[in-house]
């Protein structure tokens, strides 16, 4: 249901360099985001690039001064909703393999203790599989709230609701956390 | 002297700096008094901080085949010829005149229907309740979801007019 | 937002909650009955009424459900649908019309659709409390009784019959905003069946077929709807507590363009229709009333808990649905183009 594109518009300079700057500046933040949202990688790079798509699309909608971020969350929140539904899957799936905390790359930090890596990346998998299992709108508020750290106002923003709603869906949401992390934890 | 304990709502607001001003100084002096409260708002902060420990080591960065693809995305677009551009190449000069016959043709024969009915076209308002209706499908107890809906036992005029010309019916909507 | 730094702040969070056993909720029960159907077969007969301030309307049908999402309803009630009977194969529904030998086919992909299911019901959590009223027998059965109150309003808007084995609602109540009745359907003489024989379920051949509205799977991004709409479309920027955007759409109306905006707080809808061009709503089934919108001239019906308004503002037609008050679509309009 795209607006129709207007026929020979090539373009612009200014365009193509806010694109640049956009994948610069928040393309990380944003595939992160995305990948909260989905809990699968290919998922979250499919919904990056898409998001990207629109950015630049829209890019003369994009009001100056006001938050990028928000608004490309904004953005990769109704594209996701959106994918879920043409999937019609139920929204509670296995984690893929491929979402296990990460390996340690890098040098390791000589202070830390192997033991405490290792209890780390126990309580990662555990909090990963309770994040999974709750519901995309629940997941959604709690990465926004806790994670990116956003107010209910920005919140109801990018969500589109009201800040009651905001509100009421973060208290539950934490309330099923904990629940699901006892449950995943007493499993592991 | 302990007021009312605080209610985890409460604290939950209070952890992300949510309340009113005054809200917010009663919960702060209420968690300095009270050992009961101030138990469950650790509780809730340990949960916050759990939630940023796990993104700061879950965290990515964002792959380069991502970058790759979306200019990659956008440079096709660009590419593709648009209705315009198909519709340019198509009339070349050994179909142009006889097309564009035919384009005046109906241009003119539209413009007269459309200006014949130029008069408004009454939509009624049981057409906008059934689409509302219909669209309850998705909420949990709607009518349309675990249970149909009521068809409505009598069809105007106009929109038996309707079915008529269209070959549709609203009794469809009627789920 | 205020930190506290714990190294094994998770562990510490697992080891304090330790030992809690969750119990049966009336939420949990909601769940189960709306995903009851799913996986339940049975037949019955459903009595529903609704109580408008114009009018009233009544209808009973037979229904057979065959699990997952097989339906069959079969008109007894009123006199002009006796032995009509609508067939639901999933996503797609056949409206078997005996008196014109015809059958209409429409598909709506939304009727399926877990996802928004899933991410509406969240919505009704959200926003309305649940509760158990005292359990009771109905139609032979025990039943339990959950009464859904608004969070912000306080009313009452939903009381439900569950059957306490299957799970199933065998009877809904709705209210209006002023506390009357609203709504009521009641299953009677209900049986669950192990199975029911499919060709219960086959579309009667030799009939004419129709192809009736089909509506693909709307959009939840409701900016892009409303800038795909075609021309230049507005969305409200007020909205009463609890309400969410669900869906949008743009669906055509006897030819005419007009997008369709869902807002909903996971059981009260609202609905925005917009157009433009050469087209006015008409009230031949319904009284309608005058009032205004910040000084423009709008017609509103009553029909027990919905309520319609309509106006016209700057060359485009608006029209609410919804079961809201008058003086909420009030509010709502006037912040469309404010």
């Amino acid at each position: 249901m795209a607006a129709p594109r207007k026929p020979f518009d090539p373009p612009t300079p200014e365009q193509t360099a806010f694109l640049e700057r956009a994948i610069e500046q928040h393309g990380k933040a944003t595939y992160n985001f995305a990948l909260r949202l989905t809990h699968n990688e290919a998922d979250a790079r499919d919904l990056t690039q898409e998001a990207f798509i629109r950015v630049y699309r829209a890019w003369r909608s994009f009001q100056p001064g006001t938050s990028f971020l928000s608004w490309v969350y904004r953005i990769v929140t109704n594209l996701y909703r959106d994918e879920l539904r043409r999937r019609k899957g139920r929204y509670q799936e296995e984690i893929p393999e491929d979402n296990a905390p990460q390996e340690f790359a890098g040098a390791r930090p000589l202070a830390v203790e192997p033991i405490e890596d290792l209890v780390e990346a126990q309580m990662s998998e555990t909090m990963s599989k309770a994040l999974g299992a709750l519901s995309p709108d629940q997941r959604q508020v709690i990465v926004l709230a806790d994670i990116e750290e956003y107010s209910y106002q920005e919140i109801a923003e990018i969500v589109g609701c009201s800040i009651g709603t905001v509100r009421s869906r973060l208290h539950r949401a934490r309330q099923q956390l904990r629940k699901l992390v006892e449950h995943f934890s007493a499993k592991s | 002297m302990i007021e009312k304990h605080a209610t985890t709502e409460d604290l939950i607001d209070y952890l992300h700096g949510e309340l009113p001003p005054e809200a917010d100084a009663g919960i702060l002096a209420h968690l300095e008094q009270c050992a009961q409260c101030t138990a469950l708002y650790d509780d809730q902060a340990r949960l916050s901080e759990s939630l940023r420990s796990y993104a700061r080591s879950s965290e990515r960065d964002l792959p380069q085949g991502v970058v790759a693809s979306i200019w990659d995305a956008i440079e096709r677009e660009e590419r593709a010829p648009s209705s315009l551009q198909r519709l340019a190449a198509f009339l070349r000069p050994a179909y142009a005149l006889p097309i564009a016959a035919v384009l005046v043709l109906g241009a003119f024969f539209g413009y007269t229907a459309t200006h014949r009915a130029a008069a408004t076209t009454t939509i009624d308002a049981a057409i906008y309740l059934r689409d509302h209706a219909s669209l309850n499908s998705t909420m949990p107890f709607g009518d349309g979801a675990s249970e149909p809906a009521t068809l409505r036992s009598d069809e105007s005029a106009s929109d038996q007019q309707w079915i008529a010309s269209t070959g549709t019916s609203v009794v469809a909507q009627d789920q | 937002m205020r930190k506290i730094s714990s190294a094994l702040a998770l562990a510490a969070l697992v080891t304090a909650t330790a030992g809690a056993t969750p119990q049966a909720s009336p939420t949990a029960l909601l769940r189960a009955a709306i995903a009851a159907p799913k996986h339940l077969s049975y037949t019955g007969e459903v009595q529903v009424l609704r109580f408008g301030t114009q009018r009233s309307e009544a209808a009973i049908y037979r229904i057979e459900h065959r699990a997952p999402d097989l339906t069959r309803r079969w008109y007894l009630a009123p006199q002009n649908l006796y032995g009509d009977s609508v067939i639901s194969r999933g996503e797609t529904t056949y409206s078997i019309d005996v008196k014109r030998d015809r059958v209409i086919v429409a598909q709506d992909d939304a009727i399926d659709d877990q996802v928004a299911e899933d991410d509406n019901f969240a919505v009704l959590a959200s926003n309305y409390n649940a509760a158990f009223a005292p359990d009771e027998q109905y139609d032979g059965r025990p039943v339990r009784v959950v009464v859904l109150t608004n969070k912000y309003t306080g009313q009452t808007t939903m009381r439900l019959r569950i059957d306490a084995k299957t799970n199933l609602v065998l009877a809904k109540e709705t209210y209006a905003a002023n506390g009357a009745l609203s709504t009521q359907v009641r299953f009677q003489q209900i049986r669950y069946a192990q199975q029911i024989p499919a060709g219960v379920f086959d579309v009667p051949k030799g009939m004419h077929v129709v192809q009736g509205p089909s509506r693909g799977l709307p959009s939840s991004d409701l900016q892009h709807v409303i800038a795909a709409a075609g021309f230049a479309a507005h969305g409200p920027k007020y909205l009463p507590e609890g309400f969410t955007p669900v869906e949008g759409d743009v669906v055509d109306i006897k030819g005419i363009r007009t997008l369709h905006l869902l807002y909903s707080d996971g059981i009260r809808t609202v609905s925005l229709f917009q157009n433009q061009g050469a087209s006015d709503i008409g009230f031949e089934s319904y009284h309608a009333s005058s009032t205004k919108i910040e000084n423009h001239e709008a017609k509103y019906v009553e029909d027990g808990a919905t309520t319609l308004l309509a106006w016209s503002e700057s060359g485009l037609h608006f029209t609410l649905v919804g079961e809201l008050s008058l003086g909420e679509l009030e509010k709502i309009a006037s912040s469309v183009i404010p």
